[in-house]
Order: C-alpha cells, then structure tokens, then sequence
C-alpha cells in the first residue's frame, strides 16, 4: 500500500499546498464549464426546475467511492488514513440549516461564490462578502454558543460504521440511491419546469444527452 | 440520436450497477497494509529484545506495576491449577477470536505471553507482531517459572556472583509468590557451605524480612 501518497511521505506539507492549489484550480475550472457560476441555475435546484446541482454532486460522490474502494481492493489506498471529518450532529444540522437558507436566498453555496467572484460577476462578490461577515459573527458570539457547536460529538463516523455494514455493501446501497435521485430528478424536472424556458447553459448531466428542462 | 442517448445512458446505470453489486461482495474499504517485513522480524528476534526473563516478571509482579498485562496462553484447566497473579487466561487457539484481539489491541498495556515453555508463546508473539500488535514473551514459560522461582535451586559451588544475587532473589520472590502455599525447598536442606556464602545468608535473610 502507497497510497495517501501524502501520509506515506511521498511529499512534504509545502508540496502538499502546491498540489492543492492545483486541485483547486481545476475544481473551481471544472464548477464553471458545469455551469455552476450561474446563480439561477443553482438557485432553480430548490424549486425543482433544474436538478443539475443534484446530478453533478452525486455522479461526483458515486465516481469517488467507488474508485477509492477499488483501489483499497487492489491494495493501493489505507483507506484508515484519510481524515475524516469528526461528526458534531446537531451543530452541523443547525449549520446545514442556515447554509441551505443562503443557498436558496442567494443563489450561491461558499464554492460556487467564489468561482462567480472569478469570472467578475457583481452578486458572486457580494457573496463572498456576506460569507466573511458571517464568519466574523460567528467568532464573536461563538463563546456564548460553544455548548452547542460541540454538542452531538459522535467521533469520525461513516456510514459503514453506523449501519455496521461493509464498506462495499454501504457503497451498492449508495449507488442504488443515487440511480433512484438521478431518475426522480428527471421526473421532477419534466413536472416543475415552466415551458417555454429555453436553458442558457448546456448541462453536464451524466452519461445522457437529454436536456434538462424542456 | 435518441436512440444512442438511452443505449448510452442503460449502458451506464448497467455498468454502475455491475461496479456496486461487485463491490457489495468483496471486502473492499477494509483491507489494510500488511506488516509482515520477515528482515525486520529476524533481526527483532535475534536481538531478543521481545524476551523478558522469569526474574523480571517476578520483579514487576512484586511492584505491582500498573501496565503490566500477563497473557496465559494455555488451556483454561492448567490455567486453573496454576497461573501468575493477575494474569488472564487466552488459549491459543483463542488468541483471534474479536474481544481478545480488542483487549491486545489496548495500547495503555505491556502485554507479555507465557505458556508452558516458549514455543506457544513465541508463536503467538510472531503472529500478533505481524498484526500490528506489540508484545514480550517470558522465556521459558511456567516451567521455568515452577523450578527457578517458586522452587529455586542452590547455585553450585563455583557459582559467580550475578549468580548468587539471582539466587537470591528468586529466594524472596518464592516467599512472595508461594506465600504458605506450596512447599519451598529453601537452601538450608542442602550441603553445608563454606563461610562466605553463610554471611550471604545471613544478608538475605534481612531482606526477606524488609519485604514482608
């Protein structure tokens, strides 16, 4: 096994930056050509009307778990070696809760502001604004809070250990749910869409050629 | 052009599909890297720093030191009819059932394997060494345990004197660990001895005093 290449010393911390800065801007490249530095589009995912949103972050969650699984398969990747996020339950619901509402209201999510702030538009800016504002209220009412932002504490859980299921059981199970979302999205898509709407950007909807809303 | 769109996209459910059901039937996401390296297992047991003497657990023992783990590894009855104080019976056979492994897996622990001679126990240490596990062996097990601590012989007349210090010790420790129990053949029963081992003596039996 050789893989994290960064935890088997392959690179130092100051490579590892360089790299990240690369993925980066590949990220950020890869959200513009998706179509995701429009503020309508994303905004459209909450009234049913555009699912690209869904589609793309699902093909990207499906495509790396099963390639992390293989390559743990082939004796490639220690999988125990990559960090996982501890789980604090209900401060990251509350968060989720107060992210969906600026998604919806804004028509941004922290990433794509910033991919909207590099291709000039106005409102990505103001978003970005906003995000800092908010991490700065967050800083400063954070002592009054702190209870509850470590309330929930459930250790660096996964799904595999919750429904103490293998890892490649939990990852059938996944694909299967993200097969029945991409259908479902479709379904809503023909449901919810206003007709004479002709879409401006062409959307990246896995492995099909039908648009998404007609 | 339709047509190629849904052949393309049965195509790609199908293949996912295949991907996840194989998947679902292997073990993957739980493999983890092999610590085999047979060089480096060589060289630990050559140097024999994974050995720990009898004496040496007698010592720790008596300390009541706190990480000290004894792991029995023979069969329940003979751990019933004898086995070190405050050790914990895991026959070999066992020694990979999941709660064992879990309670090996306890870090805070020095855990050291003792069976009857070395063989079982120097076994076991190869095989939990390559799972990741790090242990120490008591050479010569509970049979050298029963002759040289609770039952210790006399050195011989041209004994050195790391000799006669070890003696003694296992003197002290019979009387710890036989407290009443089992018969000690102490060194009075043997041969008389010339002067300077009797002032030894004499020395011994002031420590066993400090000791109770």
């Amino acid at each position: 096994m050789f893989a994290p290449l960064y935890k088997y010393g392959y690179f130092g911390f100051e490579t590892s930056l360089v790299i990240a800065f690369a993925l980066g801007i590949l990220f950020g490249f890869t959200l513009e050509r998706a179509g995701f530095s429009s503020s309508r589009k994303l905004a459209l995912q909450f009234y049913f009307r555009d699912m690209t949103v869904l589609k793309v972050m699902f093909t990207a969650i499906v495509v790396a778990m099963v390639g992390l699984l293989y390559l743990n398969l082939a004796d490639i990747l220690d999988l125990s070696r990559i960090y996982l996020n501890p789980t604090y339950l209900y401060s990251q619901i509350a968060g989720g809760v107060i992210m969906g509402f600026g998604f919806v209201l804004g028509g941004y999510c922290p990433g794509t502001s910033m991919v909207a702030s590099a291709i000039g538009k106005i409102d990505g800016f103001f978003y970005v604004a906003g995000m800092l504002l908010g991490m700065f209220i967050y800083g400063e009412v954070f002592p009054s809070i702190q209870n509850f932002t470590q309330s929930g504490y459930l250790g660096n859980v996964t799904l595999s250990d919750w429904l103490s299921l293998r890892p490649g059981v939990i990852a059938f199970l996944v694909i299967l749910m993200a097969l029945g979302m991409f259908w479902g999205a479709e379904v809503l898509e023909r449901k919810f869409s206003e007709p004479p709407e002709a879409s401006q950007q062409p959307s990246a909807s896995p492995g099909d050629a039908v648009p998404a809303s007609r | 052009m339709a047509l190629e769109s849904v052949i393309n996209r049965r195509f790609g459910v199908l293949l996912l599909i295949i991907l996840g059901a194989f998947l679902a039937i292997s073990p993957a996401g739980l493999r983890r890297p092999s610590n085999f390296s047979p060089k480096e297992l060589t060289a630990t047991i050559i140097s024999r720093t994974a050995y720990v003497t009898p004496e040496d657990v007698a010592a720790w023992v008596i300390d009541k030191r706190p990480d000290l783990l004894l792991v029995d590894l023979r069969t329940p009855d003979e751990y019933q009819q004898y086995h070190l104080p405050d050790a914990i019976n895991i026959p070999l056979a066992k020694l990979f059932d999941k709660e064992n492994l879990e309670l090996l897996n306890d870090e805070q622990y020095n855990i050291i394997l003792y069976s009857n001679g070395s063989t079982y126990a120097s076994q076991a240490w190869v095989m939990l060494k390559e799972l990741g596990i790090n242990t120490y062996v008591m050479e010569g097990g509970m049979n050298y345990w029963a002759r040289a601590i609770l039952n210790p012989h006399p050195p011989g007349d041209l004994a050195s004197n790391d000799e006669v210090s070890r003696y003694q010790f296992r003197i002290a420790a019979s009387r710890f660990f036989n407290n009443g129990g089992i018969a000690v053949q102490t060194a009075q029963s043997s041969q008389p001895q010339p002067r300077h081992r009797k002032k030894i003596i004499r020395r011994k039996t002031k420590t066993a005093d400090e000791g109770c």
